[in-house]
């Protein structure tokens, strides 16, 4: 019996996600071209469970990781990556084309919402361009950045008893107040500015106090715990999930357990010898968060090594 | 499997062929500098100018040119103002023999890297800036401080910074311009009192540069091709460049015979002694060659010829010592030597050295950092590089004041420290933010928590605080 099994809906909170779950909760896709549908307007899915990732960020073999301690993504063993896939580590060409393969392969398995690295502007500095220049070409690269600009920017993830969760890579906002009715309204396919929804949600990080205050980046905003409750109390949601923060174990809860950072990039640049982790999601809508530790890679290929300028410049000699 | 474009590979070809793997280190300082200010993290006109390819390529004098001029684009013929004596390029601005070319010319002819210049780690941005802003404030607060010491009226108080391992650094060309704009300015004022006009009268700067052969002849060659860094320097006779330019005179008129015929008197440039040569010599600024790793006699020797000025005036002194990531390549004997030296000769006024150098390495990070330097042949053997900031600052204390009790002479910070100091001024800091975004900051925390900024005073000046309250 249908009721008898535990289901999770996922749509993504974008424009043009117009599509209505068939009666029997399966796929619907909308009515536009194959491409289009793939990324414009992903179906919503009923699924078992889901597993969110957070920044993956070039590191390929570590992604290579996750899939063997979890499975391949399949339409019975989803995926979500939470952005941030390419900058920083040197194979963000090997990770997004990955990502992609599996979305083409069936949309049902992938699942990518933007970070705020999935753009132009970041691109050009923390190594993507670079590295997409150096692998391929000029236009590629453009390929890459149109692509960005068509990412949902975020997760609806609904489960039993009416449990949401709302997975973005950021976090929130400078007010109170905002409804997703307005984040579906925002006009995705830009850079992302400087101020505003979107580069909030794309850039902005809790902090442990209360109220606001200023984003240590420079851009978006810092959030506190009372912040996220109003917004997720006000949006009918139990739960926000985000990444865009290294932590040393690889998430942290925050808020009471109303915000969880997930973030998939263990030992992150080489350097921080941070362990990565993931969420896994039942209908039950009780996060499981699994640690796991970096592999090793080739060490002849370092961080940002298509950003870096001078090949040689290693600190502050 | 490396980056497509070797521009890299091309330009560490052309600097191998010149300077060894610890000296090549000023390329990679000077263009973490040359980058930071181009992007606007700090205002410094010279350090453009001071790019060691430029001195290590040894073209013709129409290899200088400007590309565009050699490829005929040049309309030459027909306005009366290309017949001018001073010749201008197509792109508008004014071409002198030998003298530099505009920046983006430059630019991508000799350092095809600084052309892309948006593949930049903002890391090593945000750390070029706090290392360069830092030293600049301590250097000046600590110049006020010696101005500001008692002394006899009568004489005048020499204050010397003396930079040892300078490499391409561009402190002493903005230090002097910022000097003479000073004394110019206040000239300029009009009715100034008689005191004040007395005291700046006698405020004396002078900068002394040391570093090894290589390096300082590559920093000749491009103060020669520059008018700006000779003007800075007080070079005499660079009016003369600029004026003479139509003659076709030589642009090496700061060589001792030319100086010689200005009127200056100075030693010639050639061998002073045998492990040290003045190559550069002006009334405010020395530029010689020593090797480091020769011992005290080569220093020795340097640091005499550098005293040579106040010894003539007789009067009080002041010395500011900097080693800006020098100690870090000398091995414990070598800094044990060099410091026994600079005891001898700056025990008996007052002096103060400030130190940058990495520190604390002796975690993964530092572990990964060390072994990349080994790999390119400049192994980090200092003795502050695997202790941390406390034990550094005592290190380089007792160094230079032998008998001091903790903490009564020697201070430091991290530079993580220096960096978030900066940044406690709000403009600066979104100053910086909209220049490029940092991304986030564990990176540069890790990076800079590694670096320390270190400073001593001898018995003649006592504890300092600088950049505000330090450990």
């Amino acid at each position: 019996m249908r009721d008898a099994e535990p289901e999770i809906t996922t749509r993504a909170a974008t424009r043009g996600s117009q599509s209505a779950a068939h009666e029997n909760g399966l796929v619907g896709a909308p009515a536009c071209t194959a491409d289009q549908a793939l990324v414009a307007a992903p179906p919503q899915q009923v699924l078992r469970r889901i597993v969110v990732c957070g920044d993956t960020h070039g590191q390929f073999f570590d992604l290579a990781n996750i899939f063997k301690l979890n499975g391949l993504p399949s339409a019975e063993n989803p995926y979500l990556f939470n952005g941030d896939f390419v900058d920083r580590g040197s194979w963000s060409v090997e990770v997004i084309t990955t990502l992609l393969a599996f979305l083409v392969h069936d949309p049902r398995c992938m699942h990518l919402v933007r970070g705020n690295h999935e753009s132009r502007n970041m691109n050009k500095i923390y190594g993507f361009e670079g590295e997409v220049r150096h692998k391929y070409s000029e236009h590629v690269f453009e390929l890459f950045e149109e692509l960005f600009q068509t990412l949902p920017l975020g997760y609806l993830i609904e489960g039993q008893s009416k449990k949401r969760a709302l997975v973005v890579h950021g976090g929130l906002f400078s007010r109170d107040g905002v409804k997703l009715d307005a984040l579906l309204r925002l006009d995705r396919f830009v850079e992302p500015p400087s101020a505003g929804l979107l580069s909030e949600l794309l850039w902005s990080d809790p902090q442990k106090e209360n109220g606001w205050g200023m984003s240590k980046r420079g851009v978006g905003v810092s959030f506190g715990p009372d912040v996220t409750k109003r917004f997720l109390d006000d949006n009918q949601l139990t739960l926000l999930i985000r990444s865009h923060e290294m932590k040393d174990d690889g998430y942290e809860v925050e808020a009471d357990g109303r915000l969880i950072t997930i973030f998939s990039a263990p030992n992150y640049c080489d350097q921080m010898g941070n362990r990565g982790a993931y969420v896994r999601l039942k209908p039950d809508m009780e996060p499981e968060i699994v640690p796991f530790d970096a592999v090793e890679h080739p060490t002849d290929v370092r961080p940002m090594m298509y950003a870096s300028v001078g090949g040689g410049l290693f600190g502050l000699a | 499997m490396g980056p497509a474009d070797s521009c890299s590979g091309d330009d560490t070809e052309l600097l191998e062929s010149v300077l060894g793997p610890v000296q090549r280190t000023c390329y990679d300082a000077w263009l973490s500098k040359c980058l930071a200010a181009r992007y606007g993290y700090f205002d410094d006109p010279y350090i453009a100018q001071l790019n060691p390819l430029n001195g290590a390529l040894k073209g013709t004098e129409t290899s200088w040119s400007c590309p565009r001029r050699r490829s005929g684009h040049y309309a030459g013929s027909n306005t009366g103002a290309w017949a001018s004596t001073t010749s201008r390029t197509f792109c508008g601005t004014r071409q002198v023999q030998g003298s530099h070319l505009p920046d983006k010319h430059e630019d991508t002819q000799r350092a095809p890297s600084l052309a892309r210049s948006y593949q930049v780690d903002p890391v090593l941005l945000h750390g070029t800036y706090a290392r360069v802003v830092a030293l600049r404030r301590i250097v000046v607060s600590v110049l006020n401080m010696f101005w500001q010491m008692p002394h006899e009226r009568s004489k005048a108080l020499a204050v010397q910074v003396l930079s040892i391992g300078a490499g391409m650094d561009s402190l002493p060309f903005w230090l002097l311009a910022k000097e003479t704009k000073t004394w110019t300015q206040t000239l300029d004022v009009g009715r100034t009192s008689d005191r004040k006009q007395e005291q700046l009268q006698r405020r004396q700067l002078r900068y002394d540069e040391l570093d090894m052969e290589e390096v300082a002849m590559l920093k000749t060659a491009c103060i020669q091709r520059h008018e700006a860094l000779a003007r800075a320097i007080q070079a005499p006779g660079h009016h003369e460049i600029r004026a003479s330019s139509s003659r076709g005179s030589s642009p090496d008129s700061l060589c001792a015979e030319n100086m010689a015929n200005e009127g200056v008197s100075c030693v010639s440039p050639h061998q002073v002694t045998r492990e040290a040569r003045v190559l550069v010599e002006t009334p405010v600024y020395g530029l010689t060659a020593v090797d480091l790793g020769r011992g005290r006699d080569a220093i020795n020797a340097a640091l005499k010829h550098t005293r040579r000025h106040q010894c003539v005036s007789g009067g009080p002194r002041c010395t500011l010592i900097l080693l800006e990531c020098i100690l870090a390549y000398l091995s414990p004997n070598d800094t044990a030597e060099l410091f026994e030296v600079l005891r001898e000769h700056f025990c008996d006024h007052p002096a103060v050295v400030v130190c940058y150098d990495p520190i604390d390495l002796s975690d993964q990070f530092g572990r990964h950092m060390r072994a990349r330097l080994e790999e390119r042949g400049a192994p980090l053997l200092g003795l502050n590089c695997t202790v941390n900031l406390k034990q550094a600052i005592r290190n380089l204390e007792l160094l230079f004041v032998p008998d001091a009790a903790p903490h009564s002479h020697g201070r430091g910070l991290d530079m993580m420290q220096v960096y978030k100091r900066l940044l406690e001024d709000p403009s600066e800091r979104s100053r910086l933010d909209r220049i490029l975004v940092l991304d986030e900051n564990e990176e540069l925390a890790l990076l800079m928590h590694h670096y320390g900024l270190i400073w001593v005073g001898n018995t003649h000046v006592g504890p300092l605080n600088l950049l505000g309250d330090t450990q």
